[in-house]
This record gives C-alpha cells, structure tokens and sequence, in this order.
C-alpha cells in the first residue's frame, strides 16, 4: 500500500495476462461494491451469487471496451449501465417464466434514476474508501476535526468542542483536506479506467 | 481476504456519502481550497506554537516548536533572558555561519529574525535520536538494543559521516573546535548530524573576533581556564597551549578523540579539568588498545586513533579526507597507512577480504570429490539394475498406453488451468459448468472441481476461485469444504446465511459420498428460506450418487416445500411403480432457473415421473414443466384463466382437466395449439 502512488493503474495492469494480482485486486475493490449496490437496488442474497461472479467477469472482461473519447462519456456512467442492464436482464427473465421470484424493490424508477443510484454509490464507495486510507495518517482528532467540516460545522464550532484554537483547527483540517483529495484522486486513477 | 488484507484498504463497514462531493472536486473548487490555505495563512499570528523546552545551555536555550508557516515542528534557539545586547552579536554569529555549510550531515537552520521581545532567535532542525555521548553511554551499560544495533562496522559508519561533514567545512574555511560526542546527533535511520557551532571560526581571520564571540558562554560554560575554550579531552595541545595554532589538524585531533570513545566507550583522557588539560598539553595519551584491553580493539583501527591525536601537528592526517580513508581501508580489510605491515599480516587480510571466495574454493574441492565418488558406486550399481528393469520395462509399457489415454483428458484440462490468466481459466470452467452440468451433472462437477484444485496450485490468489469452488464443494454436498473456502473469502460478511448454515453443521465430515439427508436437511432448514437458488442443482448431483432413492425422495421434498415457503404441504407422494406424483397444498413454485441460459428445472425434476397430479396451485405455467417427460398431467380442480397459463410443454399423451374449463372455451383454444389429447373426467 506505501507504492500506492507509483501503481500502475489497475485496470491498465488488467491487460496484461500474467499479472494475476491485477484480477485479485479487481475481484477484492468491485466485488465488494457490487454488494453495496446489490443491497441498494434489493437483489435478495439467494439470487445473487452466480449473478455477482458472472458480473465480474462480465466488468473485467468489459472494461477494455469503455470508450473514454465518446462524448459525455465517463467511466462511472459506463460502470452503472452495465450493473443495472446485468441486473435487469437476470430479473426481467425471471420474473417473465416465474412470478414467484421476488420483485426488484426499484421496479418503478426509471432507468436514468437506476443509474444515478449506482454511480452515487460508487462515489461514496470510492471516497468512502479514501476515509479509511488516511485514517492511518492522522490521529483521532484530526479526523473528528474534518469528519465535523464535511457535516458542515464551522471552525468556531469545532475549536470549541474539541477545545483548541480556531487556527489549529484551520491548519489540521486543510492539512487533512488536501491528503484526502490527494488520496481520491490516486483511487480514481487506480481503480478507473485511465483516461 | 485475511492473509491479504493489509495489502488493500481495510473495506468501509458502510459508505460515507458526506465526503462523496470529493469525488469529482473540479479545478474550480480546488482553487477555492486554495485560498482558503491562503486566509489561513494570513490568519496565523504567531508563527511558531506548541512551544516547549528541551535543552539550555551557557548562552541560549532550545525549544521545540511548531511552524505554522512550514506545518512542520523545528528547534528555536533563544538567548537566555539575562543576555545583555553584546551577545546578540555572537549569537547571530553562530547562526550565520553554520547557515552557510550545506551539507546533510550538518544541522540546517531555517530562519534567523528577532523576535517580538526584540531578542534574536533562530530556527534549525528538530534533532532526532540520540546524542552519540547518549550512544556510547548504553552500549557501556550494555543495553541489547544499542549492542545490537551500534556494531563496529555501524560506529565506523557514523563516524565516516562526521569525518565527511568536517572535511567539508574544512573546504569551507570553517574549524568546528567542539566536535565531541555531545554534539553528535544519531536517528533511527542512520542519519548523522553535527551539531553545535558555537565555537566554529573562520580561518585566517579567526583571531580578529576572538574577544568577543561567544566569551560569554564560555565564561558560564564548564572549564575554570579562561583561556581556553572546547572541551576537555576533545581538544588538541595547541589549543591548549597556543590557540594561536589551531588549524584543520585541531579538528583531526578531536576527530582521532572522537574515534577513541567509540572505540574504548571512554574519553581519551580522564580526571579533572586541570588534570586533563595538563595530560594533553604534553600530549600524554595511552592508546585505546593498552587502555581497555578487553575491548579486542582492532590494532589498524588503534595506529589510527593515535596518528590523529598525534602530539605534533605534522605527524597527524593532513586532511579529515585522508583519515576518513584509513577508516575506509579498515572497513574493507586492507591494511592502514597508520599500522606497520608484513607479509604475513596482509596474507591474513586477504583472506579475511576474501572469506567468501576462500571457503568457497575449498567447499567445491570438497564437493567434486563427493560426486566423483558416488558417480562410481552408482555406476556399478545401474550396470545390474539394468538387466532386471528391461523385464519391468515391458510391462510398464503396457500400462502406458492405457494411461496415455487418461493423460490425454487431463491435459486437455491443464490446458486450460494453466492459461496465465485466472479471469480467462475462470470464465472458461464457467462455461463449461453452465452448458454440461444440465445434462451430467456429477460428471461435470468432478470436472470443474478438478480444473479448479489445478488453477489453485497455479494461482493461490484469486479469490474469486474460493467463492465459486466454495459452490460447487457445496452443490457436491462438501459442506465442510464449502465452510473453509468461504472463510477463505471474507467468510460471515460475505454470505451471512449461508455461513451460518455451514456453520450449524460444522461437525459433518465429507468421505465424497452423499451426506445424510438429515445434515441436509438441517443445513436447508438453516438457510431459512434464502440461498434456495444452488437446492436445484444439489437435488440433481444428489439424485446421480444417492442409491437410496427414498432418502432422495425426502430430499426433493424438502426443498420443494422450502422453494415454497411453506411449513407443510398437504400431500407430496410418490408412487415408483406406477411413477405417479401428487401434489396438493399452497403452493406457487414448481421450477427455477438453474442456468445463466434461461433454461429452467423442475424442483421434482429428478424423479422419474410418468404422470403428474396437482392440487391447489395458484401459479400454473406451462414452461414450468419443461424438462419433464409427463405421460399424463392431471390438473383437476385448477383454475386455468389463460391460454398463457397452459403452455403443454414437457407432457406427451394426455392432460387431464375439469369440465370447467371446457366451459370458458380454453380448451378449444388449447386442443388447437398443441398435439396433445385432452381428457374431461
């Protein structure tokens, strides 16, 4: 994790066959979000296994084919229609030859708003996950200290109740800042396709 | 993941979504980000904060403090509050001259100003570690992390370092005249630092600022001889005597005292300030070797020491260069310009030069002549085997060609578990379970399970392995199996039912023959209704290995009444001599979709059924008997509401229904779609 920023982008190792810790990186990052996104749009635990492999495979195998140059083209957007066409296609079959398979909660939105959804959760995901890889790099109040600015607490508020000055609350929360949009930046360039 | 998992970011337990916006922060609100540093920049007051004190000296004191301008904490050096205005001078002085000298292995200074009580300050590097009289202390108290650590060759490294910084300064014009021990900083990295250039000078016009430079801390430093400054036992004779003559060799002399408390862990000379100072004078040194003959002192390394403090300025090094490489040529096992050499002596330091390559020489002398002799026994030996392995051979040959055969079918797997890419291998077992399980399933699975252990053995790593082979152990009714590969993965987190229902039958060892339907069963009636989707398939492996077909039976009831959520069904019988089953009671599911192809299963699939008889569905499909070869259906008593409801699908002769239905006109519709006789009864 300390060469994180020397990495070659994850995907751009995916080209290459023999690096099979590509594919294990792949496997551990997305699988992991495809739960997330699972949860969210309802799919039950007991469809979703075969489901969830076949569209990993599906994603790695996919991934080369997401055309950065289209116009209004980016790569969560590409990332969520791919998701919710999978996972309509598995449902929309289903339910077609039996009515007892369970409904998809998310049955009356469009598919526009599907995708919102999916790419919203893949932009908590991604910083979500720049939170946890910082939180090796400060200490607690640091992080209490930038947890109350993303809530909108003012720096009054916060040297308050952490009782210390105004200005070290100013100077920890920009140091914790800029390291934080560092780290999602590295994230996007590693974990998307490299554009 | 738990071997791997500090190789990636440990996963969030749930989403933030308040620091999302982060996600795409444009330039715009970068430059925002921006100034808003730059409001806080000029919002900083006071510079430096978190002051506290670490050291105090004659002079000045040193404090520990955190730069707000930098973000960094640093050591602020303060002149004492009694200090009259002649000592800024000199203080300023001191700060000046070490700013000049950049070199890594002499302390920086980062700013010098005066601060808000007029007084001057100046600002260097926060010192880490230890001071190297801190050093030489534990390892005289034999404290085992510092033995450990501080080896000679390590010392020698440190030392080589200090030498480098003063040879430096030396090109600089500038003598340090304190390099002592004290003024050594260690890190925990090996950096070096010296320290302390309170009593540098520049040469050549060192004697014009003599008066005034830093007396003052002389005079509330430690000696009671107001002529001399350094420190006792670390300073040459001629600053002792005549400070008129100090040059570069005073700092060799010092540098030669300094290599002897890292030899010896002592001072050079010992006693109290006038003892000292008149033992230097006349130049009354005992070297480290006579003085602590326990200590195996390296004899080239003892002709160094007292060369540097020789008594006489010319028979020291001329410059720090040339002791650094005197220590260089100890190092590297030659012999030192200090030390009286002979043959002898050099053979030895060849060898030890040379280790390696000796032992390596002789091994291999050694080694060939092992080989050479038991190449002869075995020589002798081969010539008998020979004649009884040519009948063996014939016999073997036999029994090659059948295995050839089988070698074949495995290869052709190898083929594919050796492909370098585990996604490609992956999808490719994949595929072959989708399309051949329907048809065999043990066979496939046996398969599949095979090219699976095969990629294992390739590539440990993928985890998207354990999880699928963790299905098919499972669908093989492995289930202690399926327990461990999904521990592998993240175990609880990554299938929270299925985990616990593993997990409730943990003590039921697999022997590859079917489990008992009550482990079984336990293990279904554990997964609560959820997780039924793999049941299908375990039913049609469980049908292929279980010679029991009662207990088979059982089985296909379970889990039709699980798929059905129901507690109880008001009949499920099976008639295997006339192969009738009859079903009654709530029920909607009869058949899932087993494959990715949209191919679906009847739950009673399995069984061998000539004729159907259901009872109170709610949910009849046509398409839901597909894959079954009914002779008769029996639907008596069914509400059929649509065509669409009564596709004949999977029923050869006759289907039976209720006059009721003839009524709404279906019937017709239906005796005109399919080929099938229709019976009223």
């Amino acid at each position: 994790m300390d060469n994180w920023n020397t990495r070659k982008s994850l995907l751009l190792r995916a080209s290459n066959p023999d690096d099979h810790e590509a594919f294990e990186e792949f496997v551990y990052y997305y699988k992991n979000f495809i739960n997330m996104v699972f949860t969210k749009l309802g799919v039950s635990e007991s469809q979703s296994g075969d489901l969830r492999q076949d569209l990993l495979l599906k994603l790695w195998k996919d991934i080369g084919k997401f055309d950065a140059d289209r116009k209004n083209s980016n790569f969560r957007g590409w990332l969520s229609v791919v998701i919710r066409h999978e996972v309509y296609h598995f449902y929309k079959k289903n339910k077609r030859e039996n009515e007892a398979l369970e409904n998809l909660p998310l049955e009356s939105k469009s598919e526009s708003e599907v995708d919102k959804l999916i790419e919203e959760e893949w932009k908590a995901y991604v910083t979500s996950l720049a939170v946890q890889k910082i939180k090796s790099h400060f200490d607690g109040n640091a992080m209490e200290i930038f947890k109350m600015t993303m809530v909108g607490k003012n720096a009054t508020d916060i040297a308050e109740k952490l009782s210390m000055t105004e200005n070290s609350v100013y100077v920890i929360r920009s140091r914790v800042k800029s390291r934080f949009q560092s780290e999602v930046r590295q994230l996007r360039s590693y974990l998307e396709y490299e554009q | 993941m738990k071997a791997d998992s500090n190789k990636f970011i440990p996963l969030p337990d749930e989403l933030d979504y308040s620091v999302s916006d982060f996600y795409d922060m444009d330039e715009d609100l970068c430059n925002e980000q921006c100034t808003r540093l730059y409001e806080e920049y000029n919002d900083i007051k006071k510079r430096y904060t978190e002051v506290t004190e670490i050291a105090s000296g004659g002079m000045k004191t040193i404090y520990r403090a955190f730069d707000q301008k930098t973000g960094r904490y640093v050591a602020v050096a303060v002149l004492k509050n009694d200090m009259g205005e002649e000592t800024h001078g000199p203080f300023l002085a001191e700060a000046r001259l070490t700013a000049v000298l950049h070199h890594p292995n002499i302390i920086k200074i980062h700013d010098i100003d005066f601060g808000e009580d007029e007084k001057p300050y100046f600002t260097m590097d926060l010192k880490l570690g230890d001071s190297l009289s801190d050093i030489i202390k534990k390892l005289e108290e034999n404290v085992s992390s510092y033995v450990e650590k501080y080896t000679l060759e390590e010392k020698l490294d440190i030392f080589v370092k200090v030498c480098n910084a003063v040879s430096y300064s030396h090109t600089q014009g500038i003598l340090h005249l304190d390099i002592k021990p004290d003024n050594i900083q260690v890190g925990d990295h090996g950096e070096v630092l010296l320290c302390d250039w309170g009593l540098a000078r520049y040469l050549g016009h060192a004697e014009s600022q003599d008066n005034d430079l830093l007396d003052n801390e002389f005079l509330m430093g430690q000696t009671i001889m107001g002529k001399v400054r350094g420190t006792p036992g670390y300073m040459a004779p001629e600053m002792v005597n005549d400070k008129k003559k100090r040059c570069e060799q005073s700092d060799i002399y010092a540098l030669g005292a300094l290599l002897y408390a890292l030899l010896a862990g002592l001072p050079p000379i010992e006693g109290n300030v006038d003892q000292i100072l008149k033992k230097t004078s006349v130049g009354n040194v005992i070297s480290p070797k006579e003085r602590c003959p326990g200590k195996s002192i390296p004899s080239s390394l003892n002709a160094v020491v007292m060369k540097a403090m020789s008594f006489e300025i010319d028979q020291r090094y001329k410059t720090a260069s040339e002791l650094v490489e005197d220590v260089r040529k100890y190092l590297y096992g030659y012999a030192t310009s200090a030390e009286e050499t002979n043959v002898l002596k050099e053979l030895s330091l060849f060898y030890k030069r040379n280790k390696t390559v000796c032992h390596v020489s002789l091994f291999s002398v050694f080694l060939i002549s092992i080989f050479i002799g038991v190449f002869i026994v075995n020589l002798e030996q081969s010539r008998d085997k020979e004649m009884s392995l040519r009948i063996i051979a014939e016999e073997e040959r036999t029994k090659a060609e059948i295995n050839l055969k089988k070698y074949q079918q495995e290869k052709e797997l190898a083929d594919i578990s050796l492909s370098a890419d585990p996604s490609n291998v992956l999808a490719k077992i994949k595929k072959d379970y989708y399309q051949n399980f329907f048809s065999s399933p043990k066979g496939t699975l046996d398969r599949v399970m095979k090219s699976l252990e095969r990629i294992k053995e390739a590539n440990d790593s993928a985890m998207l392995l354990y999880e699928f082979k963790g299905d098919i152990h499972f669908l093989r009714q492995e289930f202690d199996l399926a327990l461990l590969e999904l521990k592998k993965g993240r175990g609880e987190f990554e299938n929270r039912t299925l985990f616990k229902a593993l997990v409730s039958i943990k003590d039921y060892k697999s022997d590859g023959g079917p489990a008992p339907v009550e482990i079984i069963q336990k293990m279904i009636h554990n997964l609560n209704g959820k997780y039924i989707q793999p049941l299908p398939k375990l039913l049609m492996y469980d049908n292929e290995v279980r010679a029991n077909k009662e207990e088979h039976l059982e089985l296909v009831k379970t889990v039709f009444t699980v798929a059905n959520k129901v507690s109880e069904l008001e009949e499920f019988s099976y008639d295997p001599s006339s192969k009738m089953l009859s079903i009654s009671g709530d029920y909607r599911v009869y058949s899932f979709d087993i494959k990715s192809d949209g191919k679906r299963f009847p739950l009673f699939g399995t069984l061998p059924i000539d004729h159907l008889k259901i009872r109170g569905n709610k949910n009849l499909h046509g398409i839901a008997l597909e894959g079954l070869k009914l002779k008769t259906l029996d639907i008596r008593g069914e509400k059929i509401r649509s065509k669409r409801q009564l596709i004949p699908k999977g029923v050869a002769e006759k289907i039976i229904v209720s006059e009721e239905l003839s009524n709404k006109g279906i019937l017709e519709l239906l005796k005109k779609n399919s080929k099938v006789a229709f019976t009223l009864e």
